[in-house]
This record gives structure tokens, sequence and C-alpha cells, in this order.
């Protein structure tokens, strides 16, 4: 992360802007990478486009850092209290989850899947766009329940609701 | 404080110490407990929809039909996964529950290798997967090859072959489906008295192979299933023929055989008195052998009794039969009482004096919780607000039942989706005949449309009786109500509601309707046109001809009259709605008064241009509005226009639209003797008798 210090000088001499790193992998002492592209990226941190037209919904503006903050994460599950079981299990489980449900769905989903874990079921949740009919989404609906429950050998429900269009979980453009 | 103390060490004091403690037993309780005593605090409410439905806007289904086409489409989508977890099974073995789900694995199927050996326990397999025909192939193979079979699994194979007629038990739909199943099973509409048992089917070959081989108790099952089966699939006279055997034979007849005998009494015997007969005399022989009558055979005497229409000794015999029942400490189920119904309100007009259903109702009320006993027992509910609408006529009495079927979860008596609607359809049609909108409204709203979604028959009612009843502020919502239900639509069935409903509309126009009013009905009148926009009818001519053109002309056609076709295409496919005259009229009469110059002024001139294809003229009450709207816009030719149409079309309001128009200030000199002429030429009476200036 480029902090910005600004020094204590009086305004009317220059602000003076010291850029100093904090990325991790520049300062780190087993992966020593030095390309200014691979250097100053950071994970869902994306950097202004120069037209500035690059949508991003309200979740993705709020930048990782926010997490626990202002932004919560996308499973609830209680796997990682105390004495919770199946860590590893139910993290692969929601990459599979995510992925089937993005391809299955095709460019449906206009948020991030949510997956709530209660006693042994899965529910999903999450923003679909209408351009379909309801009798497709219904069928969705049954066949995504039914083949994931068959998979995960747990009761799978799908709690979804619909948006007019993509445009309206656009936040801002960045 | 100091009070508080004294008090306090009063009370103790004075109040009697117990002297042992006994310790509360322990109450058993379910692994469901919880679940359900939760459950009991929940009621059917109408403000959200089914459970198997989304819960958004756009995915609430409101009408019937788009309730039963999204039930479906979620089944379809079930179904689909069920082929891929059967075509791909390898991919789903993996197992993390613990006890394991049967029913989240792929379905089982039957290798011919697996089972090539026939084998008892492969028997037993095969029963208890519902493979019955696929067992009985393998019990021939048993036989081929001389392997032993011990009786209990060959007289179980046999029972399950006269229980299932022969063929394999049909698999359970799913519960989407299962609402429908009377639509989606046509077997259930045909008569339910057909015989449908299989002549030298599986069963009876069984049954000639094991009556040479039985020992006299084995007999005994044998010769009872055998009868069941007949009995249950309605073989009447085999099965007849085999009780006389088995009376020769002295087998005795045991309980489930006597149930379904009594149950086809009405087969058997033709006229009540021997029904009645035949009834008593089964029941005496059951009595004389000692076994001991269940529900199922009270029922049965009760449903006989019920296919005896209008039989005078009925209702005396069936209290009758109610005293038995609590003799033999047997509580009447609701079947019992569905039965009961019927035979005492046989037709629409007989039993209001009896009072029964009152009766009843306030035996049920006494029950604390209603449990299914019986198959039956799905048919009260329907069967009490039939009768104690199209017969008793009673609002006290529907309500009543329908408050015992809100309370608790007694709404899970009502199995399926057509018996709900007509449930419905009853008692609306009687509140809406002979009840107060105070009332009845309230009701309405809990139910339409998440629980109910009214038929066309129930929304001309509530027409009827929103106009009887002047609930002006209703008429509004009544329109998105009748979107919202789809009955408006391009469809011809449809046309009744909307004209109804746009006449209802025009009779308030009538009276003193506040602008505010005028204007939503004159939106209404818009919506309509932007949902089922004109189509003036030379387009259509022009599609007929290009069709025509010989192949020559096509290679010539030009790229717009393609496009035009295109179009035309796909107007076809969207609804179209079959104006008339009639409807043109409706929508005049309510633009008009809302001084929408344009859009009255163009239905006029759709009327004019298309006349020879509409079926109805406009009528007078139209044009007269029309000629207001003109005449308060200054417009004096299309008035006059208006004019001569109400000339053509020799309506008696000539008079007074002549009348009408002359006292405009703004008419020019010609138009004037415009007025002259047509009152010369008209033929009307009355026309002539205007003073013109």
């Amino acid at each position: 992360m480029n902090i910005l210090l600004k020094q204590n000088l009086p305004r009317y001499i220059c602000q003076q802007q010291c850029y100093l790193s904090t990325s991790p992998i520049v300062h780190s002492w087993f992966v020593k990478l030095t390309n200014v592209t691979q250097v100053n990226t950071e994970a869902a941190v994306p950097k202004h486009t120069r037209k500035r037209n690059y949508p991003l919904t309200y979740e993705q503006r709020q930048f990782p850092k926010l997490i626990g903050h202002t932004k919560t994460w996308n499973t609830f599950n209680t796997s990682n209290l105390r004495d919770g079981k199946r860590k590893a299990e139910i993290v692969s489980d929601d990459l599979f989850l995510r992925q089937f449900i993005y391809g299955t769905w095709h460019s449906l989903f206009v948020s991030e899947l949510i997956i709530k874990r209660r006693h042994n079921m899965v529910i999903l949740s999450g923003l679909v766009t209408r351009s379909i009919h309801p009798r497709r989404m219904y069928f969705l609906i049954g066949y995504t329940e039914e083949i994931l429950s068959a998979l995960l050998k747990t009761p799978v429900k799908m709690e979804i609701q619909t948006v007019e269009n993509k445009e309206d979980v656009i936040f801002t453009y960045w | 404080m100091l009070l508080r103390l004294f008090h306090r060490y009063a009370s103790t004091s004075t109040a009697a110490r117990p002297t042992h403690f006994t310790f509360p037993q322990r109450i058993e309780r379910s692994p469901t407990t919880v679940l359900e005593s939760l459950n009991s605090c929940v009621q059917t409410d109408g403000g959200n929809p089914a459970y198997m439905f989304m819960d958004d806007p756009f995915l609430i289904p409101t009408s019937a039909y788009e309730k039963r086409q999204l039930a479906l489409s979620k089944a379809s989508g079930k179904k689909a996964a069920r082929w891929i977890i059967d075509r791909y099974p390898y991919a789903f073995f993996y197992d993390v529950a613990v006890p394991s789900i049967p029913s989240y694995f792929p379905t089982y199927t039957f290798d011919e290798k697996e089972f090539i050996e026939p084998d008892e326990s492969t028997l037993y397999k095969l029963m208890n997967w519902n493979k019955v025909t696929k067992a009985h192939e393998v019990y021939k193979k048993c036989l081929e090859y001389k392997i032993d079979v011990s009786d209990a699994c060959k007289y179980a194979l046999f029972d399950l072959l006269c229980i299932y007629n022969s063929e394999n038990p049909l698999d359970a739909l799913l519960p989407e489906e299962d609402w429908y199943r009377r639509e989606l099973n046509e077997k259930n509409q045909s008569n339910l008295m057909s015989r449908t048992w299989k002549e030298n089917g599986l069963a009876e070959q069984m049954f000639e192979e094991l009556k040479l081989s039985a020992t006299p108790e084995q007999k005994v099952r044998l010769y009872n299933s055998f009868v069941s089966g007949l009995l249950k699939y309605n073989h009447i006279e085999k099965a007849m023929t085999i009780i006389e055997e088995m009376k020769q034979a002295t087998i005795p007849i045991d309980l489930t055989t006597y149930n379904y005998l009594i149950r086809s009494a009405s087969l058997i015997k033709e006229s009540y008195d021997q029904r009645w007969q035949f009834v008593v005399d089964t029941l005496k022989e059951m009595k004389e052998n000692s076994i001991q009558p269940n529900l199922r055979t009270f029922n049965s005497v009760l449903y006989t009794l019920r296919r005896c229409s209008v039989y005078e000794q009925g209702p005396k015999l069936a209290l009758a039969v109610l005293n038995e029942m609590r003799q033999c400490g047997i509580e009447p189920s609701l079947g019992s009482w569905a039965h009961v119904i019927m035979i005492f309100y046989p037709g629409d007009q007989i039993g209001f004096e009896t009072q029964m259903l009152p009766q009843i109702m306030d035996e049920l009320e006494k029950v604390p919780q209603l449990e299914w006993k019986d198959s039956d027992d799905g048919e009260f509910f329907f069967n009490a607000m039939f009768k104690a609408t199209t017969n008793c006529r009673d609002i006290d009495l529907a309500k009543r039942i329908h408050r015992f079927l809100m309370a608790g979860s007694n709404t899970r008596f009502i199995p399926d989706g057509f018996r709900e609607q007509l449930y419905y359809t009853n008692l609306f049609r009687l509140l809406f005949r002979v009840d107060m909108p105070e009332k009845v409204m309230p009701l309405w709203e809990s139910v339409v449309p998440n629980v109910y979604s009214p038929s066309m028959n129930v929304m001309e009612d509530l027409i009827e009786f929103v106009s009887t009843w002047n609930i002006q502020d209703y008429y509004v919502r009544l329109w998105s109500d009748l979107l919202m239900l789809g009955f408006i639509d391009s469809r011809q069935t449809n046309r009744r509601i909307l004209d109804r409903y746009l006449t209802l509309l025009i009779q308030t126009n009538q009276g003193k309707p506040s602008t505010e009013q005028i204007k939503q009905y004159a939106n209404i009148a818009r919506q309509i046109l932007k949902r089922f926009p004109l189509e003036p009818e030379e387009v259509e001519q022009r599609f007929g001809s290009t069709t025509d053109a010989p192949a020559q002309q096509q290679q010539e056609m030009t790229d717009g009259q393609q496009e035009q076709q295109q179009q035309q295409q796909s107007n076809q496919l969207r609804p179209k709605l079959q104006y008339d005259g009639h409807l043109l009229s409706n929508l005049i009469c309510l633009l008009a008064p809302a001084d929408d110059w344009e859009a009255s002024w163009s239905l006029y001139e759709h009327y004019l241009s298309n006349r020879s294809t509409l079926i109805n003229a406009l009528n007078e009450q139209s044009l007269m509005s029309l000629l207001s709207l003109a005449n308060r816009k200054n417009a004096i030719d299309s008035a006059l226009d208006i004019i001569e149409t109400i000339n053509e079309l020799q309506y008696e309001c000539l008079g007074d639209a002549l009348d009408l128009l002359n006292r405009n200030g703004n008419l020019t000199n010609r138009s004037r003797q415009h007025l002259m002429t047509i009152q010369k030429k008209s033929k009307v009476e009355s026309a002539h008798h205007v003073k013109l200036v």
C-alpha cells in the first residue's frame, strides 16, 4: 500500500509527498519481485482506468481492508469458531458452489453468492437479473437445489432476489 | 423499605408450606417437538406466497395459471437434476452425511448381472425396491431352477401383486406435482368404478399355482388377499365367485376383505334396499365370526350409504351407524363426517332443515387436534363448504367452517389444488351474494392472491358485488387486481370480465365522480390501449396479398417490404385483442370526460376506417360524450363529423346533438348551414324539432 507522508512544513513551501511502499510482496524475504506490474498490484483493489468507466458494485468498492469494518464476508458458517468442524471441507465446498452457480446461471447473478450454513443446510442467496422468464428461473432453482443437495449430501436452498438489470447494482465507475 | 420487608415476611409465613416435594414426571418428547410447537404458533397467513415459491415480486405467481406453471417448472428442474444424477452416478457417491440420506443418491438401478441368481434374498430386495413384476420374473426363474423359496416370501410376493394389480407401484410424485395431481393424473378423472383388474395377470397365475400347494392357514391368507385385490380394482363377478368358493371351503374372511366388500356394495347390488341389506348381512357375518369392525369398516358403510343418493332411510341409518361407532369406542374421523354430510344433503334443495352441519361443526370443534385417520378424510372440507354454500346458504356456518380450517394446521386436510380452488370458489360465491363488504373484503384480502387465485366466475361475482354495494374506492384497485390475477389479456374468455368492468366504470362516470376518479379511469383506458394496440385492418390485407404473390414477384421484393413482413409476423405472435364497437365506445366514454382529445379522436377514426370489420357500432353515449368534448375544445369540423355519424347510425340522440352544437357560440355560418342540411336530410324525428339558428 502506498502511504502518503505529509511533511510538517508550512503550506507555502511545497508539500512533498513521499511514497513508501508497504506492499508485502516487495518486503518479503522469500518472494523477490521487482517488476512494476506485479509489485504494485493488490488483490481486489483495482487501479483507476484512464476513462474511469470500469463499473464497480458497492461491495466491490469496499476494498478488502474494510472487511470486518464496513464489509462482511460472503459465507457464514461456524467452522472458524472454537471447536468448529470441517474448516477445509467448507471452504472447498464454497469454492465449488460459487463456480457451479457461475456456470449454471449464465450471467444472471449480479452480486457475489452469499452462502449461509444453518445446521446442516446450505442457503444460497444473491441478486439475479430479470432477463429470463420466471418459468426458466424456477427450472434453474429446482435443478440447482436438487443437484447441489445430491452432491453435498446436505439440503440446499436458494433464496434469491431479482433486480431489473445489471446497471442497478453499479455503484461507481473506477 | 421496611414495609416491603414486612410484606415479604408476612407472605412466606402465612402461605402453607408443602410438607414433601414430588419430582415431576419426565415427559417423553419426540425429536421434532420443539419444531412442532413452533409450528403451532404460526398460522397460515395470506401475506406471503406458498413455501415453494421465492419471495420476490418478480417470482411470486398471482393467477392460478402462473402458480401451476411455476410449480411445475420447478418440478421439471428437479427431474432434470435427477436425470443428470442417474446418468453420471459415479460423481455422487462421496458421502459426508451420518446417517446417509438415500434420496440424495442416484436411484438404485438393477443390473441384470447382479441378480442373475434367482435367490430368496433377491426376491426380498426387489420387493423392497417396489419392482414387483421383476420379482415375479425372478420367482419364475427360481421355480425353473428348482430353487427353494420360502412360503413367507411367496405369500408376500402374492400380496404385493394383489395390492398393485400385477404392476409396479407408481413412483411418488414430487410435492409440487402432487398438488396438481388431479390434472396430471388422468386416471383419476375417469370413473372410479371402472374395472381395472388385470384378467389372467400375474396375480391370477400365482393364485392358481399357490392354491394347489397351500395349507389351510395359508389358504386363508391367499384367498383373502386375492378377494381384496379383486374388489379394490372393481372386478366384482370374480370376487363374488371366489367368496362363494371360500364359503364352501369354510375359509374365514378377514377384516380387510370385509371392509372392501362393504365398500363395493354399491357395485354388487343394484337397488338401495338390496345394498343396505347386503351391508347388514355382511356385518352380521362379521359379528358371527367375532371380527371387530374398525374405523375403515364404518367409513365403508357410510360410503355405501352415500352412494345411494336419495334414499329416505339414509339419514336415519347414518345416525345409527354413528351410534354404533361410538359404542365400539371408535371416534368418527373427518372421512365419516364427510360421508354423513353427503348423505344428509343429497341434493341442492334437500336437507336444510336437519341442521346437521352445525351439529357436526360442534362435534369437531371439541376435538383438540385433528389427525389423518382414513383416506376419506381429505374430502371433508370440500364437502362441508360445498353443502354449506349451495344447500344451507348460511354465512355464519360457512365462516365457521373457514375458521375451523384456519385453526392450527388443519389446512393440510385439503389435499390438492383442485379441491382448494373449489372450496374457496364456493365460499366466495356465497359471501358475494349474501354478505356485506365490511365483512367480506378483509377475508378476500387475506386469501387472494397467495392462498387462492379466483376463477372467472368468482371475479364476475366480485364485480357484481362491488357494483351493487358501490364501493367506489375499490374500483381502481380492482383494475390492478384484475391485471395481477391474469384476467386482462386477449383471450376471448376474458372479454366478459373486461367489458363488465368497463361498464361498471362508465356507470360511475354517469354519476358525479370526482376529477381524481375521472383521471384514474382515463388512465385505465390508456393502459388498455397501450397493452392492446389498435391494429388497422388494411395492414392485414396487404400481408395477405404478398403471400399470394408468385415466386417471380417475391424475388423482386424490396427490403422495405421484407421488413414489413417480418414486423407483421412478430405482431401476429403478440396477442391481439379483437376490438369491437362496444369496447371502443366504452373506451371513448372513459377518455372523453378526462379531456383527452387525441386518444378519443383516434379511437373514433379507427372506428370509421374499420367500420366494415368491426362487430358493433359505437353507441350513443360514447358519441355524445365525444361530441361534448369536441364542443369544449371548439373543434367544429370534428363535431360536425360526429353529428354526421350519428345521423348515419340513426340514433335518437341526434336531436340533443344538434342542440348541443347549436349552443356553441363559435359556429361559423358555413357550419350552421351544414347543420341545417343535416337536419333536413335526417330521418330521425326528434332532430326536426330542434331549432337551429
